[in-house]
């Protein structure tokens, strides 16, 4: 509690007061900020633009296919893209500042960045506005529901919205810390007859962006191998996405 | 026109340091923004650097005037300012000239540090590498100990997480077009109101009636010893290296941290000898800071300060050593004048700003600073202008040390190395969302881009002409002289070739064979053959002289060994076979550079020039980072390159990190072999694709071709040289250089059993000097 005399208490007070009022006001114009429906109308990065230094900064799209993924130990995803109309291999750095990706992405996919265009270390750069302008180009048509995924063995489906009922971690003999998963469909009634069903997560295909919407008690989609484990049909999950992503 | 840059910089340094609130980020804000004009009327990048340069150093010199003079405190707040203690006994002259002694003895430390590090190679790169897994913990270990050092510490602990959580939230903003990819970016008005116009706003505030202020007494105080500024100095020196190089870290943290160790561990000392040593250190540390931040883009590669993202960008991101030596000698010559002045006049300085009204000064650079503001970033710069002004304010109103106000660098810092930094944003929601800049709209922040860098290796690339580069004699600098001078001595010594063991030959009789053969036995061991030949072919001998060379040395030393004849020499070393031509130092894998090349052959007396000429063809391939030949092979000259590789690679124990070799290796069993070998990792395989190579079918074995057909086609055949890392291939051109230099571009033995020992040989008495010692150059322009 602020003490002295008044002059001092009272600026102290009113301090208190602005601080808290500025940093409302600028989290708030954070969150509330919504992109301009102009972006979809930003020019497409060309190769041109990349070697005109009038360029550098500025805001471009790309959609080109992931030729890896690595994640630094700081949380960085490194992708790299390649856009095949004009032969461009361009990398996408996001920062884990950026939160979470909604999306994973994954080597051969096709992805869609919207960020701005820079230079490091003599290599081009696209860097993501945000995480939601990292999205995948190549997107299922449907999700299907729990029910439906486990007749369809065989195939790699979009499921969802579904939570997980139980998921616990275990080592495998290998020495691999895996995810056990139980996912029921959100909207379902769990006790149903096939409402359920198992499923695994394999270390090396979870990030703990993923591991923790998961654990969440928000409905989420994963995209999934369908597979038969012991007679039984299981989902392998390869990602786990939020609803909105979809 | 680098010399009148220099000069306007250090004046320029002058005026920002005396104006309270203008930091050396707000001129080089305006710097960048001016850069098109600047372009357009032709001043070179070196001007520019100069400028930069000389303001930033000669800002530190004066910027402890105002915060001396104008801002006499009369309260506790500004206690943590020992020098006003100085100004208040009427030492306001001896303050001065403590400060211009410390800053001059940080410019001269961090002169003589940086060329210390230069000469000794990539030692801070080696340091950071070691530092990096323990930067959170030793950040987090500074801001705990800063925090409980404070007083009120919950109210220290407040205004460093408000600080930080401002930094979060500024870092993210989408109030700025562009985040921090754009030149002027949200950076400039959070540290204008964190530092600048939170003091100007509560130095107005807070100020007494006009007339209040104690005038200090005339001051006849002695100048400062040598003795007395010395020590001080070289500690706020080698502070400012810290602080440079650390990320997150401010003079203001060093400073305070300095302060506390010498209360600790410091003799016990008068008030007023504390005072003027703090004085020294901290402009000391300043100085230094200053110049390590810039150096820091040499160093590590990274940006520490305003004016290291200046000088950045002026270099179109690529700062070579010589611009180092640049900025250290404009930062000297800079130094020079601001020392000169203020040592000079600093009587006539201190009374200027003491005569000044404050107020108005006050009003003016708030004026300043919100118009600046408004006219780079518009509105939203100057919400951020107000909101970080407003948490700037906190210390001050709570008496704790601004220094806290680093939690606004320190926090986000922290985050990231944790990193956990992605799930704290999501967990408060404080994801970063960057508002696009769009190419029409934002024309200023366009124009500033609108100036290439001369320095910009794009403009280099469009501008670049091969035969400007390709025949312009470089010149280099051997960094390790010593080393290499006690090398090419062991070279000529005999111990070393002859393999003395207690000053016998050892292994030099053929031991007894273990079952009967026919004929006679063996006099000499290979052994005695090998150091027969290597002697030879290290003294430039021929097999009778050799032998001559080795009886005269054996009876100078008392040995009674025999020495083998010529002609045993001869037909023994044939049959010699596959001597090992390296010996492993290292379990590490190899970047291995592969390349061919001839040497030429004695081929009889029958034959009429020009087929009196022949020459066989020797493969190397070589270590890039020992510069060891790991492997060779000698083929007739029709042997095709590619065609080697797999015996080459057959001769490597160890795996594979990379491999590097020219467009003669482009085919896909180069390929399939290099991948194929040891798998341990597929190595990154650099081979320049031929004219009109064409893509394969995507598989394991065609991958990194297609990639380096793509990328060379995208970029172009000498970019990708540079950007792929080929062009480190040379090493193994150098070796094969060496090879000639040492051993003769021609090979002694006539058949090709014997010509093949003799090359391995050859490779392994390369390997011996090589281990004795090679130049680590650099090159210097």
């Amino acid at each position: 509690m602020p003490v002295g005399n008044d002059r001092t208490v009272g600026l102290r007070y009113a301090v208190i007061v602005a601080v808290v009022a500025a940093l409302t006001v600028l989290f708030v114009t954070n969150r509330r900020y919504v992109y301009p429906e102009s972006l979809d109308k930003l020019p497409t990065l060309t190769a041109a633009h990349i070697v005109d230094p009038r360029y550098a900064g500025a805001t471009f799209r790309l959609e080109g296919r992931v030729t890896s993924v690595r994640t630094s130990r700081q949380g960085i995803v490194f992708i790299d893209m390649h856009e095949p109309a004009e032969d461009i291999f361009i990398d996408v750095p996001v920062f884990p500042s950026l939160g979470c990706l909604p999306v994973k992405p994954a080597r051969g996919e096709t992805l869609r960045v919207t960020g701005n265009l820079g230079m490091y270390s003599g290599q081009p750069q696209l860097r993501p506005l945000s995480a939601a302008q990292v999205e995948l180009a190549s997107w299922p048509s449907n999700s299907v529901s729990v029910a439906d995924a486990a007749a369809q063995v065989g195939v790699t489906l979009l499921v969802g919205p579904v939570i997980a009922v139980d998921a616990e971690f275990f080592e495998s003999q290998a020495g691999l810390e895996h995810l056990r998963l139980t996912l029921a469909d959100a909207s379902g009634h769990v006790d149903a007859a096939g409402a359920t069903v198992a499923g695994i997560m394999f270390e090396g295909e979870q990030t703990d962006c993923e591991v923790d919407r998961l654990l969440s008690d928000d409905p989420f989609l994963v995209t999934a191998e369908v597979e038969l484990f012991q007679g039984a049909p299981s989902l392998n999950v390869q990602r786990v996405l939020p609803v909105n992503a979809w | 026109m680098v010399i009148v840059a220099s000069l306007l910089g250090a004046l320029t340094g002058i005026v920002t340091g005396l104006v309270p609130g203008i930091h050396v980020n707000t001129v080089t804000a305006l710097l960048l923004a001016a850069s098109a004009s600047c372009a357009s009327l032709g001043i070179e990048y070196s001007a520019l650097l100069a400028f930069t340069c000389s303001l930033a150093i000669s800002h530190t010199f004066f910027d402890v005037v105002p915060g001396l003079f104008l801002g006499i405190p009369g309260d506790e707040t500004f206690a943590l300012l020992p020098g006003h203690e100085l100004v208040k006994q009427g030492k306001g002259n001896l303050a001065i000239r403590l400060s211009v002694a410390g800053s001059t003895a940080g410019l001269i430390i961090g002169v003589v540090i940086v060329v210390a590090l230069l000469a000794s190679g990539n030692v801070i790169g080696a340091v950071e590498n070691a530092v990096g897994p323990w930067m959170l913990w030793i950040l987090l270990a500074v801001s705990v100990l800063l925090i409980v050092t404070d007083s009120p510490r919950g109210w220290s602990l407040v205004v460093f997480l408000t600080s930080g959580l401002l930094g979060v939230v500024v870092f993210g903003t989408p109030l700025v077009a562009g985040g921090s990819d754009a030149p002027i970016n949200a950076l400039f008005p959070a540290l204008a109101g964190l530092f600048g116009v939170a003091g100007l706003v509560f130095a107005i505030a807070t100020a007494g009636p006009s007339g209040e202020r104690p005038s200090p007494p005339p001051d006849e105080s002695p100048n400062p010893t040598i003795a007395a500024v010395a020590g001080p100095g070289v500690r706020g020196g080698f502070a400012g290296l810290v602080v440079g190089l650390l990320p997150g870290l401010g003079a203001a943290n060093a400073a305070t941290l300095l302060l506390l160790l010498e209360q600790w561990f410091g003799r016990r000392v008068s008030r007023d000898d504390q005072s003027r040593a703090y004085l020294v250190t901290t402009s000391s540390l300043n100085t230094a800071e200053a110049l390590f931040a810039i150096a820091a883009l040499y160093l590590i590669g990274r940006s520490r300060s305003g004016a290291s993202i200046a000088v950045e960008q002026i270099l179109g991101g690529i700062v070579a050593q010589t611009d180092l030596l640049l900025i250290s000698l404009f930062m000297i010559l800079a130094g020079v004048i601001a020392a000169a002045i203020l040592w000079r006049m600093g009587g006539s300085v201190s009374s200027w700003v003491s005569a000044a009204d404050e107020i108005g000064l006050n009003w003016s650079v708030v004026a300043f600073l919100v118009v600046l503001t408004l006219l780079l970033l518009g509105l939203g710069g100057l919400v951020i202008l107000v909101c970080a002004t407003v948490v700037g304010l906190v210390p001050l109103v709570f008496k704790v040390r601004r220094a806290q106000l680093m939690g606004f660098f320190l926090v986000p810092t922290m985050l990231f190395y944790s990193g956990q930094q992605g799930r704290v944003v999501d967990w408060l929601s404080l994801e970063q969302r960057t508002a696009p800049l769009l190419c029409l709209g934002a024309q200023l922040a366009i124009s500033v881009n609108n100036c290439p860098s001369p320095r910009d290796p794009r403009s280099r690339m469009t501008s670049f002409k091969r035969t400007q580069r390709k025949y312009v004699q470089k010149a280099y600098r051997v960094r390790n002289w010593r080393e290499y001078e006690t090398g090419l001595r062991a070279r000529g010594s005999l111990t070393v070739w002859l393999g003395l063991t207690d000053g016998k030959l050892a292994n030099w009789n053929s031991p007894r064979p273990t079952r009967r053969k026919p004929g006679r036995q063996r006099k000499y061991s290979n052994h005695a053959i090998e150091t027969t030949v290597i002697l030879g072919l290290v003294f430039g001998l021929a097999s009778r002289q050799t032998e001559g060379f080795l009886r005269s040395l054996l009876t100078l030393l008392n040995l009674d060994n025999d020495v083998p004849d010529h002609s045993t020499i001869s037909r023994r070393k044939a049959r010699l076979g596959k001597v090992a031509s390296y010996e492993r130092r290292t379990v590490k894998p190899v970047h291995l550079r592969i390349d061919s090349s001839g040497l030429s052959v004695h081929v009889g007396q029958w034959r009429t020039p020009p087929k009196a000429r022949d020459y066989r063809k020797l493969h190397l391939a070589v270590d890039e980072h020992t510069s060891d030949v790991v492997a060779c092979e000698l083929t007739s000259k029709r042997a095709r390159d590619a065609s080697r590789v797999a015996s080459l690679v057959g001769q490597i124990e160890r795996p594979l990190a990379s491999a590097k070799a020219d467009a003669a290796y482009d085919t896909g069993d180069v390929y399939k072999t290099l991948e194929n070998h040891r798998a341990h990792r597929s190595p990154k395989v650099l081979i320049p694709p031929r004219t009109g190579a064409q893509l394969a079918l995507d598989s394991a074995g065609t991958r990194q071709r297609n990639r380096n057909i793509r990328a060379r086609s995208r970029v172009g055949k000498r970019k990708w040289y540079v950007a792929s890392g080929y062009s480190r291939r040379s090493k193994v051109e150098t070796t094969f250089h060496r090879y000639k230099a040492i051993l003769g571009s021609a090979m002694r033995a006539r058949g090709l059993a014997s010509q093949r020992v003799e090359v391995r040989l050859g490779c392994k008495i390369l390997n011996t000097m090589t281990a004795l010692g090679i130049p680590d150059g650099e090159m210097i322009g």
